[in-house]
């Protein structure tokens, strides 16, 4: 399992982080943080990290700047 | 009944009067630029007689609104020679505002050599007292012996040495809710050196043994109003990663799509942004014992600041944020985040705009005077500011000062005053801000990234420029932006909440007209200082130096700039 | 493309292995027979064919719902879709929910995410909405009343076929207003801001072509070039607009055809001159190009006003010479008109415009545009 947000999500293998945050309709954004066990990755590389069993990935939302 | 502060530096008095009634549904920004409009001439010498510095909270002072408590801090600007409102976090709204006092007026110049300071004690009274002792004080040494003299159940709104020394990037530094570190600033636009003309040390206030409880028309609805955007704005914070990271978050977005400033805005990229990055701080919060998630103001519900300690686990400063990183880092290709936190240390404690200094070292280094991306050359550029010596008093008076007197043909300004962490090649949206802000080249004003369509684009990016200019100026007169943006979805409940504490009919356009109206009413304030058409305008380098990053330039048109502020 | 480029649909569709289609189009096409010649050439090409014949105007997002549920119960691989906009986007809202599960209204916006559908072949029989090239789907969002749009490659069809024979027998009233929008479309794709080398291209040939081929297809429905020029002409205009956007000549439309329920070409229409002599103040090289593409002669010296001047009348000639009924013709008051003054800035695509309007200045320009002969 992988946990998206909070909620659990069945583990495929050879997904890429792109793939797995798409079925939440995230598309690749740079408004967007995917932070996968604490670490944020770089948007450029969410369709090259395979995902691993037992991530947690948040996604954060830039809603502001300052 | 709300009172007004006023604090005349001629006749050296202090006094409450009642808050007039006439500004009885204005705060921050939108109270500043009417205020502004009604007392202080708009051709007047930022730093002579006839300029006030003006410092308020919100609309909302006073309630349990999350955030309500944030500082507006105006005048007339030095720095841009127009009207400037500079908004901060911090403790001392909040007492302000516990001290029933809605507004504080500094007006005149001293006929005599002093330098003094307001206290306002527990019991509400206040005195202006000598503060010569402090003469030369920097903010920390200052708010430590604050401490020691009031304790720590106290606020501080200080100038450094900078503002003493009337440098026209002076600063005005607010103390943090918790430890009470000055590390919360009302950085832009000078303000610091107006407060340094009127000799005006600081404003010290004290927790209040009675809490000033303002008048509600509807006390409960408000509450239940109140309690409910509390909690949405909480919910959106949940998922914000300036709650989760801190605003150093933001280099993530622009670090890689050219918005992040390289190199004096030369428009390339630059990756080792990486090292300074959210990842890097986080690590070393971690292994430091540094602290994110921290409240500046109580009752923050969204908690983006933060405690930055050195490598011996000791405190190095905090508040620490984007801005500074983006334009001390990879804007002068540093790429320490220690050596730019000891930067805002510098900073904080002798009280000057970072985002200006920081241009100014960028623009340093392009013209040779130090070597790019080194580091210790650029604290030592600081010191310079902090001794006093000749190029620091170049450096004190903004990156448009140092860039003419070096040479240089790429300046980052906008009515005098330095960009912000983006380049507006890259994000179209806010370069049209930067130009058409009555405020000078402020992102708070309108930060478009990623609102509108492409932002290196055109498509939309006037339309997102106007509708966060409006937004940015209600809310700057309501509360935190950052609190705002996480209850956009909610808006209609700030009309609630007006109606609630004020009367009337919760209608939205009361709070949307508040933006409208500060814009307008800052431009005409403007434009009687002198201003024109030919201040609304990026630098030239931005419109035929393409970025190599994206290939973009700025290519918006002087007759597409020229609408944007139209009603 | 060309006469009789229809027979070949058949063959067209097995080509892209096809062998069990959904037919998608309106009632009113079932009744003209162009439908069924279009399903008795699929038959003939040994394709299975399902019809849906309830396609309705600025199709309402339960109405692809239900088409979609037919659609997969089927087990389609392939839609063709036969009409004007209202019947291809249909198809294309279909093909979102082929693989993605309803509601359709979830998918609003530009959407890189969804998975992909079946091949869609599109006859377009009106010149027209461009929307067998177009990457968009405008789709009723019955809960709220408001029209919102899919962009996404799930709304790209695989091919287009132009034959301007399945436009021969269209209305001259409907020939004018289509024609108009292919207008709309070209125009506002050049003076976007958004715009590119190649849109700017192909919406210069659309308006050349719409302008000296359009008033004859009005008045003489029968005649198959300009027919022929007329379909090509609004499929380059739908290319231009996909690229460059459009802004607002489209937010007056978009408000105007919801207010007072006129069609969606004579709704563009209405304000089109006036904004482009708005849009030359910023735009004046790209209105340039539209005037000269009208053979308007502009002096190379001309200022913007003037160049907004020039172009705007000629395209006030070409409103007039295609009938286009005027605000007044079409009964509703100049306080009606200006009523809507605030919804047309609050559309979408009015954040589009190259250079910002006040909410006043809409007003302004309908009072223009209500006074204005033509």
């Amino acid at each position: 399992m992988i946990i998206i947000d909070g909620k659990s999500y069945p583990y495929q293998p050879d997904t890429t982080v792109l793939e797995a945050v798409s079925q939440l309709g995230i598309q690749s954004d740079n408004m967007v943080l995917v932070v996968i066990d604490g670490r944020v990755m770089p948007w450029n590389q969410l369709d090259q990290e395979l995902i691993q069993d037992g991530v947690e990935i948040r996604l954060l939302h830039i809603v502001s700047g300052g | 009944m709300w009172s007004t502060l006023n604090i005349n530096m001629k006749n050296l008095t202090v006094s409450r009067e009642p808050f007039p009634d006439k500004y009885r549904e204005m705060g921050g920004r939108g109270l500043i630029a009417q205020y502004m409009m009604d007392h202080v001439p708009p051709t007047c010498d930022p730093l002579g007689e006839e300029n006030k510095l003006l410092i308020c909270t919100t609309v909302f002072a006073g309630t349990n609104l999350t955030t309500a408590h944030r500082i507006s801090i105006g005048g007339k600007s030095p720095l841009t020679g127009g009207i400037k409102e500079s908004n901060a976090g911090g403790y001392a709204a909040n007492l302000l505002a516990g001290q029933g006092i809605r507004m504080a007026v500094v007006e005149g110049l001293p006929d005599t050599d002093g330098l003094w300071l307001v206290h306002i004690n527990a019991k509400g009274e206040v005195a202006l007292e000598d503060a010569t002792a402090y003469e030369g004080t920097n903010n920390y040494e200052f708010v430590d012996k604050m401490h020691e003299k009031y304790g720590k159940n106290i606020a501080t709104i200080s100038i450094g040495s900078a503002g003493e020394r009337i440098h026209r990037i002076a600063s005005i530094q607010i103390s943090e809710f918790g430890e009470g570190y000055p590390s919360r600033a009302a950085a832009r636009g000078g303000m610091g050196s107006v407060m340094g003309s009127k000799r005006l040390k600081a404003i010290v206030i004290e927790k209040p043994e009675t809490r000033f409880e303002p008048e509600y028309a509807d006390r409960e609805t408000f509450k239940a109003v109140c309690t409910e955007l509390n909690k949405v704005i909480a919910t959106g914070a949940k998922a914000d990663p300036f709650r989760n990271i801190g605003t150093i978050a933001t280099i993530e977005a622009t670090g890689l799509s050219g918005v992040l400033p390289v190199e004096n805005f030369s428009g390339k990229l630059f990756p080792e942004y990486t090292e300074v990055g959210a990842n890097k701080f986080l690590t070393n919060l971690a292994s430091r014992g540094g602290r994110n998630k921290q409240i500046c103001q109580p009752g923050c519900v969204v908690k983006c600041s933060n405690v930055y300690n050195d490598k011996e686990g000791n405190y190095l400063t905090s508040g620490f944020e984007y801005e500074t990183i983006a334009l001390f880092g990879p804007n002068c290709r540093i790429s320490d985040l220690d050596v730019i936190a000891r930067m805002d240390r510098i900073c904080d404690d002798c009280g000057i705009d970072t985002i200006e200094v920081a241009n100014a070292i960028a623009i340093s280094m392009e013209m040779g005077k130090i070597p790019w991306g080194d580091g210790e050359a650029a604290i030592g550029l600081l010191q310079e500011i902090k001794d006093g010596t000749e190029f620091g008093q170049l450096l004190g008076n903004g990156c448009e000062v140092v860039g003419n007197a070096l040479g240089c043909k790429r300046i980052p300004v906008v009515k005098h005053q330095g960009m912000a962490g983006y380049d507006p090649r890259n994000t179209k949206g806010t370069g049209i801000t930067y130009a058409t802000s009555p405020q000078g080249a402020d992102h708070t004003a309108g930060l478009t990234l990623g609102r509108a369509m492409a932002d290196t684009g055109r498509a939309a990016q006037g339309y997102a420029s106007n509708k966060l200019q409006v937004a940015m100026a209600f809310a700057d007169s309501m509360m935190c932006i950052f609190a705002f943006a996480n209850c956009v979805p909610s808006m209609p409940l700030l009309a609630d909440l007006m109606a609630g504490l004020y009367g009337g009919k919760p209608d939205i356009t009361r709070v949307t007209g508040m933006g409208v109206k500060t814009l307008l009413t800052e431009k005409a304030y403007n434009k009687m200082a002198g201003m024109t058409e030919a201040d609304d305008k990026i630098p030239e380098f931005f419109k035929t130096e393409a970025s190599p990053a994206t290939g973009s330039v700025f290519d918006v048109g002087d007759a597409e700039l020229a609408c944007i502020l139209n009603f | 493309m060309g006469s009789r480029s229809s027979l070949r649909t058949g063959l067209k569709v097995r080509e892209l292995g096809c062998n069990k289609v959904l037919v998608v189009y309106d009632k009113g096409l079932k009744d003209v027979g162009i439908s069924d010649k279009i399903v008795e050439n699929l038959n003939a090409a040994g394709i299975e064919t399902i019809c849906f014949d309830g396609v309705l105007p600025d199709p309402p997002d339960i109405m692809i719902e239900g088409a979609a549920e037919i659609a997969r119960e089927s087990n389609i691989d392939g839609i063709v879709a036969v009409g004007g906009g209202s019947a291809i986007d249909t198809a294309k809202g279909i093909n979102v929910l082929i693989h993605n599960q309803p509601p359709i209204a979830q998918y609003f916006g530009i959407r890189n995410d969804l998975k992909p559908g079946v091949p869609m072949v599109f006859l377009p029989t009106t010149s027209g909405t461009g929307s067998e090239v177009t990457n968009m789907c405008v789709i009723t969002h019955m809960a709220t009343g408001a029209k919102n749009s899919v962009t996404s490659r799930v709304c790209i069809g695989s091919i287009a076929i132009l034959d301007p024979d399945l436009t021969l027998g269209l209305p001259s009233q409907i020939t004018a207003a289509t024609g108009f929008d292919a207008f709309c479309h070209a125009a506002e794709a050049l003076t976007s801001g958004h715009e590119n080398p190649l849109s700017d291209a192909l919406a210069r040939d659309a308006i050349r072509t719409i302008s000296d081929y359009l008033p004859i297809a009005v008045t003489d429905g029968c005649n198959s070039i300009a027919r022929e020029k007329m379909i090509i002409a609004s499929m380059l205009a739908g290319m231009a607009f996909t690229n460059a956007l459009v802004h607002l000549g489209h937010a007056f439309g978009h408000t105007i055809g919801a207010r007072f329920h006129i069609s969606h070409g004579i709704a563009c229409a209405v304000a089109l001159p006036q904004i482009i002599e708005f849009a030359s103040v910023t735009e004046s090289h790209k209105v340039r190009m539209i005037g000269e593409c009208m053979d308007v002669e502009i002096a190379k010296d001309a200022t913007p006003e003037e160049i907004g001047n020039l172009t705007s009348h000629a395209i006030l000639k070409l409103k007039k010479d295609i009938n286009m009924p005027t605000m007044k013709d079409l009964d509703f008051t100049l306080e009606d008109l200006l009523k809507i003054a605030p919804l047309v800035s609050q559309d979408l695509s009015f954040a589009l415009s190259p250079r910002r309007m006040t909410t006043s200045q809409v007003a302004e320009i309908l009072q223009v545009a209500y006074d204005a002969k033509g």
